[in-house]
């Protein structure tokens, strides 16, 4: 556009020139956000601190500081999405920890239990559910035998206390996990019902 | 396909429906996008990280209600913009600035008047009035044209075009540029 040259381009590159952001605050930033995913949850974080990032970063830093650089030296097959984001060529950092033990499944999501991030795979066969810290199975669920329908969840509230693990497809039926305090929800149909809920896995 | 190669649609789809992978994946597709808006705005380092932050718990909250009318990207920077001017606000509201990094000395320009090859524009561009550095940063950091401005700032193109030239003139005068300078910057003309 010939207005942009009206710009000095140094004043031009000078303005888009900022640092990236480290894994970290990155990946702090986007955990928080995803919290309010729930509104049960984003009521309650209304009232935390604007600056909660940083101890959520100083958190992260730790807990997935290793799987940030895991995520960053492995090959990955993922293509750049944008170029105007080029750091974005991964998958979703919560997913990735425990993926090299677990050929053929794909990651539904995680949730927390006991203080611990916990980690949902899916074969075709079954759901696989692991400690993110030590990649340990806690437990394995077959599929539910389930009647096909092209209908995902087209939304619906979660209970307090209950966290969206994510969604996955058996059979080309879209389902959507739910972890609640103390079990695994398997939702599904127009309407979100339970179509399954086993206790959440504790251990082998 | 893997969720992070998907297109925007599919994820955005699958996000609407409180996927949450689907939601990470998309947040990290725009996040530089989004801290980009807010760190050129809010200027202040930890405020413009305070306002990335709003602006993301700000998406995935309205997610639900994007209803595809505007480009995804446009929606997106709307919501960053926002964000970054509430943040703005409440800085304003403070009783005394005691961050240092929200104070700086106005650059000076050199004797032939080019713009100095380690000018701080992030710092000049903190002197402008707000809706001229939000046009300025929507069109150049965000690469918007002139019709997504206007949708995001409410305003007639003509407005952003005004503002774009506006803005444009007292940087460069702020910078020192006395191709387009008339002197020092002078606050008093910032409305005119």
């Amino acid at each position: 556009m010939s207005d942009d040259e009206q710009l000095d381009p140094r004043i031009v590159a000078a303005l888009r020139d900022l640092p990236a952001a480290s894994n970290e605050i990155r990946d702090a930033h986007i955990a928080e956000a995803l919290s309010h995913i729930s509104p049960s949850v984003s009521q309650r974080s209304a009232q935390r601190s604007p600056r909660r990032w940083l101890a959520v970063a100083a958190a992260l830093a730790v807990l997935v500081g290793g799987n940030a650089l895991y995520a960053s030296l492995s090959p990955s097959t993922d293509s750049t999405v944008s170029p105007r984001n080029s750091a974005v060529t991964t998958v979703p950092t919560k997913g990735s920890v425990c993926d090299a033990g677990l050929a053929g499944y794909t990651i539904v999501g995680t949730y927390s239990s006991a203080g611990s991030v916990r980690e949902v795979w899916t074969s075709k066969q079954n759901l696989v559910v692991v400690d993110q810290t030590s990649c340990a199975q806690l437990g394995t669920i077959t599929h539910p035998a389930i009647v096909a329908s092209n209908n995902g969840c087209a939304g619906f509230s979660l209970g307090a206390g209950n966290q969206a693990v994510g969604t996955y497809s058996v059979a080309g039926t879209e389902l959507t996990l739910v972890a609640t305090p103390t079990e695994l929800q398997i939702h599904g149909g127009s309407s979100c019902e339970v179509i399954a809920s086993y206790p959440l896995p504790v251990g082998p | 396909m893997n969720i992070s190669s998907a297109p925007d649609d599919l994820l955005i789809q699958r996000a609407k429906r409180g996927d949450s992978v689907a939601t990470d994946a998309l947040l990290r597709l725009h996040y530089d996008s989004v801290r980009a808006v807010c760190h050129r705005i809010v200027v202040n380092k930890a405020d413009a990280e305070d306002a990335t932050q709003h602006a993301l718990i700000s998406i995935v909250r309205a997610l639900p209600g994007f209803d595809g009318r505007a480009k995804f990207s446009t929606w997106v920077y709307r919501i960053a913009t926002n964000a970054a001017l509430d943040e703005v606000r409440r800085i304003r509201r403070r009783p005394t600035p005691t961050d240092i990094d929200a104070t700086f000395v106005l650059p000076v320009a050199d004797a032939t008047g080019a713009v100095e090859a380690q000018m701080d524009v992030a710092q000049a561009l903190a002197l402008l009035p707000e809706e001229y550095r939000t046009t300025l940063v929507l069109r150049h950091v965000a690469d918007l044209d002139y019709e997504e401005i206007a949708e995001i700032q409410g305003v007639p193109v003509g407005t952003v075009r005004s503002r774009l030239a506006r803005g444009r003139a007292q940087l460069a005068e702020i910078l020192g540029n006395q191709d387009t300078s008339t002197g020092r910057h002078n606050p008093d003309e910032r409305n005119t």
